[in-house]
């Protein structure tokens, strides 16, 4: 019995040995089309090659209800398995999705969505009914969602979740079964764009209701009206997006079955990618050498920021402008990328991300207007030091930098100390390395000197990250404020919201503020990806928000 | 014997009471809310989310709370997995957990007291040396270093077994190798010093004198002595192996109590840290009961309750 077993182990493992190795031989060389032009079927995959992905998430879902959802795994699925009024297309931009078309009014305070005919995977149609009452959800405070900020474009979303209204008064509307009335705040240029974030997702309340506490719990107290469904949810072990044969664009579907697998180790994902289990791997630092020149290696940007945030409130010496020039210029962020991160991260000196928006007038990188702003120079940055110590009468300081504990953030900080020791005579840096939970409350205490932090985006705009730096903004927390950088904001976030061109170039002119004239931040790295992916997998595109790909429209070409 | 057994319950209620008071305070002093997203809330809007859970409550009143919901069996929903029963959540995952746990138990054990054995009838041979390398190697070494090792070569090279999932029998054989090297090490010594002093007794040498064979000296009187301290220290190691081994589960991707167990606490997630404590140490609590009673079973010096019946 025993030795049947073996040697049909044997076997089996010898044939698919062979089938490997048939396989790899005869891969082409193309690579995922990132960006393609997408939906358009270009090159069908062809007929006899099964439309199977195997791919590998980090963690179990931590939830399928959509208003829920914080992290990235649920986000990923949710984006497969569910649309809403739209969803990221292939260039980042919203393409409509559940809704067919809208239209704005003239001061761009009133969306009117029309919405296409749409079903649920148990047959119901897709009303403006279930936007009306997910998105009333989402800003109910008895529901507890920690995203519900993102609602608050809409008109009264905030004064619902701090209980001041009821979330019936939610700017929302259905005005008929296919017609859905938005009421925002405020003029809104993104507002399109935050429509594809899981927590603008339709929810049935029919069927909702009828689950009750179970609702999202497992693959069966759900229904789908994205491309995909779930299937087979075996909780930190894995599930299988099925082909949803009644989404609404089904035929430009061309992936059958995407099985996906948790596996939290980035060693075992790379030994799993060696024996062709898995379609595409995440590489860790330690193993980007290894595969560097590999012919499946892929890298990219994403608009990911990390910086030193400089409080001014608790030591009187990063007050001073030119003491947070001197840090901010005094680090060799090449070396930082290329030596201690090697991931595909690339230097900062911005508080904007690259690739992220383009001004809407020429298409440019908002980056190309501004260019390099708090250029690494260890000179100018040695000047600007004896100009603060001089103004402080001081010849030495010492400064924390608060940050986290984890093996890379702890190896990046041994790295910022010895930099600014070396170039800043006279400076002291001790490290204080805590678990995320402790620096945050270090954060929201203002308890630290120089605290090195990282933001990611939560719309399509660069205000996700101009925002943070207004005075007593909710990211702030350092005691910056400059009631020039305030009124460009304010203005960005008002009077203009009607001048794209314009807005865009006001917040251009208040990261100069910010970073040339303030040093208020000292950046350090754009966050990169490595990652190995199958040469045969085509047209998944990158998103620079919410989900982190999409494959509405990918396909397997062998 | 009954008396006893009610007793010790008794004291076991009272144990798992003060643990969970212990647990309750410790987790109220580590930094942090159960909320994922905290980095992009403002402390209003944290405050409006935390007073949903009844996390804004006194700390008094959060306890006598908790501890009521405890005493009636109710361990609450997880934070992290939105809405999840505790119960059931541990009910999911114990399952591989336990199963890699009693294969690595009862496969290292078998191996460990063998290889024992062998060393301590052929002391200060080749043998000897070469189980006693083994076990130091088992017992210096760690076993994610195993884990990796196996992966590689035994998964990746040779192909003979999966690299990682949870799809079936052939998935549990890496990972239970990997777990069973310090249960391998560790029976092996104790076998071995035991078995050596077991054999130097007047009893052994009766034996021999009565004639009785060298294979039933060595298995019916030898080992039934040098067994006892096995199990005292086999019983806790078995409630951890059982209960879940972080690394392992996360390098062959099974899932396993033990991360999850880690993860709860690195997310605040409290009735989840709750939950897989009380779990724990009801299991290494009753474990110990067990092994006092097989004592009794193995010895019958050893009399619990002064050996009345």
């Amino acid at each position: 019995m025993k030795k049947s077993k073996w040697s049909l182990l044997l076997t089996l493992t010898l044939v698919l040995s062979m089938f490997l190795a048939a396989c790899s031989g005869g891969g082409s060389e193309g690579t995922s089309g990132e960006g393609g032009e997408g939906g358009e079927g270009e090159k069908e995959g062809k007929k006899d090659v099964p439309q199977v992905l195997n791919i590998l998430e980090s963690a179990e879902i931590p939830t399928m209800d959509s208003v829920m959802g914080t992290d990235a795994v649920a986000f990923q699925v949710m984006n497969e398995v569910m649309e809403g009024l739209y969803r990221l297309g292939p260039d980042n931009q919203p393409v409509p999705g559940i809704a067919e078309d809208h239209e704005v009014n003239e001061d761009q305070t009133v969306y009117t969505f029309k919405l296409r005919d749409a079903k649920w995977s148990n047959g119901t149609p897709v009303t403006a009914q279930d936007f009306v009452y997910s998105w009333q959800k989402a800003v109910n405070p008895d529901t507890g969602s920690q995203y519900s900020f993102i609602m608050g474009p809409v008109k009264n979303a905030e004064a619902i979740t701090a209980g001041d209204m009821k979330p019936e008064e939610l700017g929302v509307e259905a005005v008929d079964e296919k017609t859905l009335k938005v009421t925002l705040e405020r003029p809104t240029p993104y507002f399109l764009s935050l429509t594809t974030f899981a927590t603008y997702l339709p929810q049935n309340q029919e069927y909702v209701e009828s689950q009750g506490d179970q609702y999202a719990l497992e693959d069966e107290n759900l229904i789908y009206n994205g491309p995909f469904t779930l299937n087979d949810w075996k909780h930190e072990e894995g599930w299988v997006l099925k082909k949803n044969p009644d989404y609404w664009d089904a035929e430009n579907v061309k992936l059958e079955t995407i099985n996906v697998k948790v596996v939290k180790d980035p060693a075992t994902a790379v030994n799993l990618y060696e024996t062709g289990k898995i379609d595409r791997a995440g590489l860790s630092s330690e193993f980007v050498n290894k595969y560097k020149d590999h012919e499946d290696f892929k890298s990219y940007g994403e608009p990911v920021l990390f910086y030193f945030k400089y409080n001014q409130t608790r030591n009187e010496a990063l007050a001073n402008v030119d003491v947070r020039k001197a840090l901010s210029m005094a680090v060799n962020k090449e070396d930082l990328v290329n030596v201690i991160l090697n991931n595909g991260s690339i230097p900062a000196y911005f508080s904007v991300p690259q690739d992220f928006v383009t001004n809407p007038d020429t298409g440019e990188d908002f980056r190309a207007g501004n260019g390099d702003l708090l250029k690494t120079d260890k000179e100018k940055a040695k000047e600007h030091w004896e100009k603060g110590l001089e103004a402080l009468g001081k010849d030495s300081v010492t400064l924390e930098i608060l940050g986290g504990d984890s093996e890379t953030a702890m190896k990046m900080q041994d790295y910022f100390k010895n930099q600014l020791e070396e170039a800043l005579p006279g400076l002291t840096i001790d490290l204080k390395n805590v678990p995320f939970k402790q620096r945050l409350e270090l954060d929201e205490a203002m308890d630290y000197d120089i605290q090195f932090a990282g933001w990611g985006p939560d719309y399509l705009d660069a205000m996700t990250f101009v925002d943070l730096w207004v005075t007593d903004g909710g990211h702030n927390k350092m005691g910056y404020s400059n009631p020039e950088y305030d009124k460009l904001v304010k203005q960005a976030k008002n009077d203009l919201a009607d001048k794209p061109v314009e807005r865009f170039e006001a917040m251009q002119k208040a990261e100069k503020i910010l970073l040339e004239e303030d040093a208020a931040i000292g950046p350090l790295y754009q966050r990169g990806t490595s990652q190995l992916w199958k040469p045969y997998v085509k047209n998944v595109p990158i998103h620079s928000f919410g989900p982190d790909y999409s494959y509405k429209w990918a396909y397997i070409e062998k | 014997m009954k008396g006893y057994i009610f007793q010790r319950v008794v004291y076991m209620v009272i144990t798992l009471l003060l643990i969970a008071s212990a647990t309750f305070f410790l987790m109220k002093i580590m930094p942090g809310t159960p909320l994922s997203n905290a980095e992009k809330l403002s402390a209003e809007q944290e405050a409006i989310i935390l007073e949903k859970y009844g996390l804004n409550d006194p700390v008094p009143v959060q306890y006598i709370k908790y501890m009521g919901n405890i005493l009636t069996g109710d361990l609450g929903n997880s934070f992290q997995f939105d809405g999840r029963e505790v119960t059931t959540l541990i009910l999911d995952r114990i399952g591989p957990s336990a199963q890699l746990g009693i294969q690595a138990i009862i496969f290292g054990s078998v191996l460990g007291i063998l290889l024992g054995i062998v060393s301590a009838i052929r002391y200060n041979t080749i043998w000897d040396y070469g189980a006693t390398l083994i076990a130091v190697i088992g017992k210096s070494i760690p076993s994610f270093v195993f884990a990796a090792l196996l992966q590689y070569y035994v998964g990746v090279k040779l192909q003979w077994f999966p690299v990682a999932f949870w799809e079936g029998w052939e998935y549990s054989v890496l990972p239970t190798i990997a777990l069973a090297v310090f249960v391998i090490a560790i029976s092996a010594r104790f076998t071995r010093t035991e078995m050596l002093e077991v054999m130097n007794q007047d009893f052994i040498t009766t034996a021999r004198a009565k004639g009785v064979s060298g294979f039933a000296v060595v298995f019916k009187h030898g080992i039934r002595n040098a067994l006892i301290p096995l199990i005292t220290i086999m019983g806790p190691l078995a409630v951890g192996l059982m209960t879940g081994t972080l690394v392992i589960e996360k390098i062959f991707a099974v899932p396993g109590l033990g991360e999850q167990f880690v993860r709860s606490i690195t997310t605040n997630d409290y009735p989840v840290i709750m939950g897989t404590t009380l779990f724990f140490s009801f299991f290494l609590i009753l474990i110990i009961l067990i092994v006092d009673i097989l004592y009794g079973v193995i010895d019958p010096r050893i009399r619990l309750a002064g050996g009345k019946e």
